[in-house]
């Protein structure tokens, strides 16, 4: 997945040696209307093998209920940055 | 303004939104609109599909200005706050089919999920059985959106496509200027309007529209559904629009006693009937249909005026299935279901589990 493959190099630059070991997975919940977007983020979620995941989601409404849904896991919304048309909603275990 | 914090996505937002409905909808019954129909998306849709003669049942024929106002306030959020996003490509041959079961469950109960509430609010007891028929269905949705059900993604599209049922709707609200209703008569050279019954009993046209575009602008911002309600508690034990939901029907409920338009009771409720069955069943079958397509009736208009054009289709086959519920005699009418109403309910449940059984795809696909 280019997108993904392409953030995670950049996030290489900005995260300390400890977080390196995690890997950030990718949720590509792109063209999806919820509840699609936030079923897939807690299907990762549950799968314990993140801490960090970054979610796709092209509409405001998937980017409002991805960010509640995690935050009602007890999981941090890190940062929501917007490239183009897509949101990477990035959560992170808290 | 997209810098702006989405205060409406907030809790208090969204029953802010609901207490808002809950304080027009009654009113707009005070100002004209038929008893515990203030607001009622299927209805109103029913009407739209009289008026422009797809049904020729004479008594619910009028183009209801407050749809129009909730697709064209929608838009006007949505391009606000760059919101609006053109967007096609999911089933859409589906939803439109959706669509057409909705209406036809709807008008077996004789509402969609806001005039339940509004029914509730209005001292109706048959709307219990509606609203618990609607949660049975959203229920059932659930189980397929657990097993996988999904219609597929979406296509980014022309702006223009994004235009199209708000074009729709501006256009049904010239033909209203330009074609108005003539006392007395019931069709003029265009359209058809009601001269008896709930067709003919409406709040004044400027009044549902700016109402209709109130409530169109801040249902967008704050994602009001009636059937995301249910479902997100249901998966999700997540209390956020249904929060909004109840907001609606306990604000209803005090404003309906402050107008003196409260009547508790079973028997003799304005445009409902006591078979309680069908009431259940036709709420059921709309509820799934619902859960299926991704939206509630209001949420779908608001969705197409935020540029989805597979929400613009559900719209579409509401309309049309307006059309096949009257002219195949589907719909109930105050004296009770409609003679053709059971069977209809059973076919349009068979076919929404068809479709919930059918389309799955795995989720990272």
């Amino acid at each position: 997945m280019p997108v993904h493959w392409f953030y995670h190099e950049k996030k290489q630059s900005v995260i300390n040696k400890k977080e390196e070991e995690d890997m950030a997975k990718t949720v590509d919940a792109r063209g999806l209307s919820c509840p699609q977007p936030v079923l897939m983020t807690l299907d990762e979620i549950k799968t314990g093998e993140a801490d960090e995941i970054i979610v796709m989601v092209d509409n405001d409404a998937s980017k409002e209920n991805v960010s509640r849904a995690a935050k009602s896991r007890g999981w941090k919304v890190k940062d929501i940055n917007e490239e183009g048309d897509v949101f990477n909603v990035i959560i992170r275990k808290e | 303004m997209k810098g702006i914090k989405n205060i409406f996505a907030e809790s208090w937002g969204i029953i802010g939104v609901g207490v808002f409905i809950g304080i027009l909808a009654p009113l707009l019954q005070n100002w004209g609109n038929p008893s515990n129909m203030g607001i009622c998306v299927a209805c109103f849709e029913r009407d739209i599909a009289g008026a422009l003669g797809f049904h020729r049942a004479a008594v619910v024929q009028y183009i209801r200005p407050e749809i129009v106002g909730f697709v064209v306030g929608s838009l006007i959020a949505a391009y606000l706050f760059k919101e609006f996003r053109p967007r096609l490509g999911s089933a859409p041959i589906v939803r439109f089919f959706l669509g057409v079961f909705a209406m036809i469950g709807a008008l077996v109960f004789l509402g969609c999920p806001w005039r339940a509430a509004l029914r509730l609010a209005g001292g109706d007891g048959t709307a219990i059985f509606g609203l618990l028929g609607l949660i049975t269905g959203i229920w059932i949705g659930t189980l397929f959106l657990r097993g996988g059900y999904n219609l597929g993604r979406t296509q980014q599209t022309h702006q223009a496509a994004g235009w199209m049922l708000p074009l729709f709707m501006a256009a049904l609200l010239v033909l209203m200027l330009v074609f108005p209703h003539i006392s007395g008569q019931e069709k003029n050279e265009m359209i058809f309007y009601s001269v008896k019954g709930p067709g003919s009993m409406h709040a004044p046209l400027a009044i549902s529209l700016g109402v209709g575009l109130l409530i169109g602008f801040l249902a967008q911002r704050s994602r009001f559904c009636t059937m995301g309600a249910f479902r997100d508690f249901i998966l999700f034990r997540q209390m956020h629009l249904l929060s909004g939901f109840v907001a609606l029907i306990f604000t209803a409920l005090v404003v309906n006693f402050i107008l003196g338009q409260f009547k508790a009771g079973f028997e003799g409720q304005p445009v409902a009937h006591t078979m309680h069955l069908w009431n259940f069943a036709g709420m059921a079958l709309s509820g799934l249909a619902y859960c299926l397509a991704g939206g509630c009736p209001g949420r779908q208009l608001f969705l197409a005026g935020e540029g989805d054009g597979d929400a613009a289709i559900f719209v579409l086959g509401m309309i049309v299935g307006a059309g096949f519920s009257h002219n195949f005699g589907l719909a109930s009418s105050p004296t009770g279901v409609g003679p053709y109403g059971i069977p209809a309910v059973i076919v349009g449940l068979l076919v929404c589990l068809f479709i919930g059984f059918t389309m799955r795809k795995s989720r990272a696909s």
